[in-house]
């Protein structure tokens, strides 16, 4: 019998559905991988199991009961164990603290920290893990901070453990570890779901895959069954080679000229171009870099970084989350202090305050639309228009806005962006995450920037919508512009990207182009020093 | 071995540094009051420093777990007016009605800020001014009348004894009790990552409300002492307690965003708060030009204490 059955969960946030009517089961002594891109809905439908959500409709039912006023109390108390995606380490408390996290063992009423340490020690050996327990779990790198979670899901004895993305910051041998428990679980006929997105771990350690695709299960399979391209195939919904648009210099930059998502039938031209291309390669578009950043430093952010960002090229800033790839486009927007030389078109450019980035033509489509983009209260208009004052208000008009002019302006970006939009005065918020990212990005087209910087560019966003920003995005690079993206989807970087520079704690720390940019040198170069000395600059205080 | 007296001393930097402040204020003080070091000036100043003190450390106790009191001086002067009015039927009884008045208040505080979903600042501004009618309400005029020997024995020595320094003593046991025990750890846990503390399986709105009514104690003890220090009752008295509260636990390094701090630090940043008014005052400044100063000196030793521990941005 099955230990865990989802049954026709539906899950809307905010009007937008994020899952729709998903139904898969583990049985006991089952490992069950969830896979599907970035936003499919893996992690919402584990909250509802872990009983950080509840489902809109549908249940879910443990060792055959339905879940019933169910909270991640009740989860634990029944033998839920998870890692989360998110860290819900306490980093001012010490590793024993954390490890028993809400269930310290006492001693008439009293929690001794001895015998936290002592108890602590056997479940973190378990995981591989060789750290004093007294140390506080802020210092330690993000990979071993992991595996602290994984020895605070052990602590209680579960019988479904569930990793979502858990080995994310680990090095080969760390993940060795975590399988090795696994391993131990199945074989005491436990049960576990484990989310990755390194694709040859699931097929090393599951029983069955169930893929996630736009909030629907798109199929489960045995692994035996399976292989690695027909996974991704119905993970994305089409062949792999179909998502993304050719690089620099192997495509024809047709239509280039005009910076808009192209249509099915200009698409299929240039694949088509791209296949004679590849004969004759076009040349990339060479010249001087547009910006040329070295030393870029951030305090407690990034160090040291140097970047060429070349007309026509998209360039990708990889590894795992948080390690100062953000602070690199936010310092080159002028939002965070920053020291280091930035030439811009050769001249020593200061990039202080966003004002400054702008006059420079550099344009930002920031991770967080909702707090440094977009004004998701406001309607569809005045997003689109207030990047664009100097349009809209006309020198003739003074200082206020030419509702002509206004309206042509919106008109003409939603048509080149295709944002599905009820009409311009729709509110930001109603629209769906890959419209709202439309929006963010068409509000900088007017200015023709030359350098755009796009943080986590298709978070959230629908398969289809992906495609069209890609191929966009590769538009406006053949147009002459140049790309920096961040990404934390390794797929998306090596399909994107011409080249990816790869962080770690704050330093570029391999930078991979052509044949070298494969999803296995990225995850290889994105966890190096994982198991290094503590983190420089994480943790204060006592 | 040097490592490891660095890494106490790196521990302990709030109350180190807090420490070293204390001795120049304190040397400072000597010089205008060079009978600083007797009993009977020990007795009294901490007789003065008391109700502050136990105020921070009802406010220290929320921020740790991620709020903040903005109500903090009106329970004050409810407990203190409640104490002052009962203060004859039995200081006993009195007491006991003024921290049950405090704790509930606390308490309601507390469930407020679980359970309505707006931001601490916010619903406890509201509450202060609840709380500050209810105070009215029991005394409407100062007045109410402590026992004359009590006042005594606490301002000046009981068989020679400071009952201040006790209280103290005895408040920072409960406190260091309540640290070891689930709660505390709950506490602790809430302030420096809530929604891991409830991914977790912790309560966190059973652990926000005892917060708030533990501190509600200490700040029912607070005008307890206030009310005896003063041999009376005052409804509008409370008020410079609140940001007095917290200026203290800033200046500890109590974290505004929650889960960091240490209570010792707490009761030294207090206690050099008093200091400082009362230095102030003898300097024979005019009061304008004393709120100035120690606004002033707050300031600079807020953002000295922010430069100088100050490790991680973005
Ligand atoms: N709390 C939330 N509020 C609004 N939208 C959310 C929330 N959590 C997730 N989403 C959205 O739900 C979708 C699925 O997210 P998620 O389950 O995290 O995907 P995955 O784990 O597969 O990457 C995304 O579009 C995401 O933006
Ligand atoms: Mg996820």
């Amino acid at each position: 019998m099955a230990l865990l059955a989802v049954e026709k969960v539906s899950k809307s946030f905010a009007g937008n559905r994020v899952l729709n009517e998903v139904s898969f089961d583990v049985r006991a002594g089952e490992v069950l991988a969830l896979v599907g891109e970035n936003g499919a809905g893996k992690s919402t439908v584990l909250s509802l199991v872990t009983g950080l959500l509840s489902p809109d409709s549908g249940r879910v039912l443990y060792d055959g009961e339905p879940l019933r006023s169910w909270s991640p109390h009740r989860a634990r108390e029944v033998g839920i164990g998870s890692v989360h995606q998110e860290l819900s380490l306490n980093p001012h408390q010490t590793v024993a603290e954390n490890v028993f996290l809400g269930q310290w063992p006492a001693r008439r009423g009293l929690v001794l920290r001895r015998d936290l340490a002592k108890r602590a020690r056997p479940l973190l050996e378990r995981v591989g893990l060789d750290v004093d327990p007294l140390t506080r779990a802020g210092r330690l790198p993000l990979g071993q901070q992991q595996l602290v979670e994984l020895a605070k899901a052990l602590a209680s004895g579960p019988r479904l453990l569930i990793l979502d993305e858990a080995t994310s910051a680990l090095d080969d041998d760390q993940v060795r570890s975590v399988f090795a428990v696994v391993d131990e679980l199945r074989a005491a006929d436990s049960s576990v779901i484990i989310v990755s997105h390194r694709m040859a771990e699931l097929f090393a350690v599951s029983d069955r895959l169930t893929v996630l695709k736009d909030g629907e299960v798109m199929a489960t399979r045995d692994r035996a069954e399976t292989d690695h391209d027909d996974i991704v195939r119905l993970m994305i919904g089409r062949e792999l080679s179909d998502l993304f648009p050719p690089k620099a210099g192997e495509g024809s930059p047709v239509g280039a000229e005009i910076a808009a998502i192209p249509s099915e039938a200009e698409i299929a031209e240039e694949k088509s171009a791209a296949g004679v291309a590849a004969e004759n390669t076009i040349p990339v578009l060479t010249g001087a870099p547009v910006l040329k950043v070295r030393g870029l430093t951030v305090p407690g952010a990034c160090e040291n970084v140097d970047l060429d960002l070349d007309p026509g090229r998209i360039i990708g800033l990889g590894g795992l989350q948080g390690q100062g790839q953000r602070a690199v486009l936010r310092a080159l927007f002028g939002l965070v202090r920053h020291s280091g030389r930035i030439e811009l078109d050769g001249r020593p450019a200061r990039l202080a305050s966003p004002r400054e980035a702008i006059r420079g033509r550099i344009a930002y489509v920031p991770e967080d639309r909702k707090v440094e983009g977009l004004h998701v209260a406001q309607n569809v208009r005045a997003n689109l228009s207030l990047t664009n004052l100097g349009v809209v208000t006309p020198g003739k008009r003074l200082l206020t806005v030419d509702r002509g002019a206004e309206a042509a302006l919106v008109d003409d970006l939603v048509e080149r962006m295709r944002i599905r939009v009820t009409g311009p005065e729709q509110e930001v918020r109603r629209l769906s995450g890959g419209n709202q990212q439309k929006v963010s990005l068409a509000r900088w087209l007017p200015s023709e920037p030359r350098v755009l910087l796009l943080a986590e560019p298709t978070r959230g966003i629908d398969v289809g919508t992906k495609r069209e920003i890609y191929h966009l995005l590769r538009r406006l690079a053949d147009g002459g512009m140049a790309v920096l993206v961040t990404s934390g989807d390794t797929m998306e970087l090596v399909g994107l990207c011409d080249e990816v520079a790869v962080m770690y704690e704050g330093a570029v720390v391999e930078r991979l182009a052509g044949e070298d940019l494969s999803e296995e040198r990225l995850v290889r170069a994105s966890v190096t020093g994982a198991e290094a000395a503590p983190r420089k600059g994480a943790g204060t205080h006592a | 071995m040097p490592d490891r007296v660095a890494t106490t001393l790196r521990g302990n930097l709030d109350v180190v540094g807090l420490g070293a402040l204390l001795v120049v204020l304190l040397a400072a003080y000597r010089h205008y009051d060079s009978e600083l070091f007797t009993p009977a000036s020990i007795t009294i100043l901490s007789a003065q420093f008391l109700p502050l003190i136990l105020a921070a450390m009802g406010q220290s106790t929320v921020m740790l777990a991620g709020g903040i009191d903005l109500s903090l001086g009106s329970v004050l002067a409810l407990a203190m007016a409640v104490f002052a009015v009962r203060a004859e039927d039995g200081v006993a009884v009195a007491a006991v009605l003024a921290l049950a008045a405090a704790a509930s208040t606390g308490a309601a505080n507390g469930v407020l800020v679980a359970y309505a979903g707006l931001p601490p600042i916010i619903v406890t501004l509201a509450a202060s001014f609840l709380w500050g009618g209810v105070t009215l309400v029991v005394l409407p005029k100062p007045g109410g009348s402590v026992p004359a020997g009590l006042v005594d024995a606490y301002n000046n020595g009981w068989n020679g004894l400071a009952l201040p320094f006790v209280v103290i003593g005895l408040v920072l046991l409960l406190w260091k009790t309540v640290r070891t025990t689930r709660f505390g750890l709950s506490l602790y846990a809430v302030g420096g990552n809530e929604h891991g503390a409830y991914a977790s399986g912790i309560g966190v709105r059973k652990v926000k409300i005892g917060a708030y009514a533990l501190a509600g104690v200490f700040v029912g003890l607070a005008g307890i002492g206030l009310a005896v220090q003063t041999g009376s009752g005052d409804a509008t008295i409370g008020a410079p307690y609140t940001l007095n509260s917290i200026a203290a636990s800033v200046l500890a390094g109590v974290s505004f965003f929650g889960g960091i701090g240490q209570m010792r630090a707490t009761v030294l940043a207090a206690l050099l708060i008093g200091l400082l008014t009362n230095l102030l005052l003898f300097t024979g400044l005019s009061p304008f030009y004393q709120l100035i100063m120690q606004g002033a000196v707050l300031i600079v030793a807020i953002a000295v204490k922010t430069f100088a521990t100050r490790e991680r941005t973005d």
